[in-house]
């Protein structure tokens, strides 16, 4: 088992994509840390974000290399697709939810076995969406899992 | 609270630190924070023995384990079929 790591960085919206893992075909991730912030000038901009289950993997967008925990560890079997893409098929309800201001900084952490499991598939994944928001914010996020 | 899942912390320059425990629903497998007097419903499977988030499609017993194989295995059909 090996844990990896990435970080993406691009405006939020309506319905974007920031970053997504897909799994592989036969790998999946378990999600257990995700860190939402701004690295933008300080400004009072409120977004909603939702982590989602998608069942279509999204297109285009910025290929993400993702960076093990372990040096020595291989390269990770699922694959990171960051925004702005074609948007992935995501499921009706979400993982998890978070309002944030641009301001402040958002730091989830699983504890171990309660991880946001992605499905096998490479149509599968989990990806964080922003919503709504009051304008485009930057929004930096740092996704981390296992698999 | 028991048994939590998860942890958050919103650092912002406008507050102190927040820090939260998350419960994680045992039907869906998604993550909460408690927030007393939201009017949010929340319940209990009294078969799996934990939480569940009080969405529509939660209410109803089937354990997040079935739930994932029964995704994997429609995203198998629709491979097999071509529909991906």
């Amino acid at each position: 088992m090996g844990s990896y790591y990435g970080s993406h960085r691009t405006n939020a919206g309506t319905n974007l994509t920031i970053l997504a893992l897909e799994s592989s075909a036969s790998v999946v991730g378990k999600v257990h840390q995700l860190v939402i912030g701004s690295a933008a000038t300080p400004a009072d901009v409120a977004t909603r974000y939702e982590l989602i289950r998608h069942t279509t993997a999204g297109a285009s967008g910025t290929a993400v290399v993702e960076k093990p925990s372990d040096p020595q560890m291989a390269a990770a079997s699922c694959n990171l697709r960051g925004g702005t893409m074609t948007e992935p098929t995501y499921e009706a309800d979400f993982l998890l939810e978070v309002s944030l201001n641009q301001r402040a900084t958002y730091t989830w952490i699983a504890n171990p076995g309660r991880e946001f499991r992605t499905t096998v598939g490479t149509a599968n994944g989990v990806g964080l969406r922003s919503i709504s928001s009051g304008g485009t914010p930057q929004t930096s996020l740092t996704m981390a899992w296992d698999e | 609270m028991g048994r939590a899942a998860g942890y958050i912390s919103i650092v912002s320059p406008d507050h102190a630190p927040i820090e939260r425990d998350t419960l994680q629903c045992v039907h869906c497998g998604g993550h909460w924070s408690l927030e007393p007097g939201s009017g949010k419903q929340r319940g209990f499977c009294m078969i799996c023995n934990g939480p569940h988030c009080g969405r529509p499609g939660c209410w109803n017993c089937v354990p997040l384990e079935k739930r994932l194989e029964e995704l994997e295995r429609r995203a198998a059909f629709a491979a097999a079929a071509g529909l991906q």
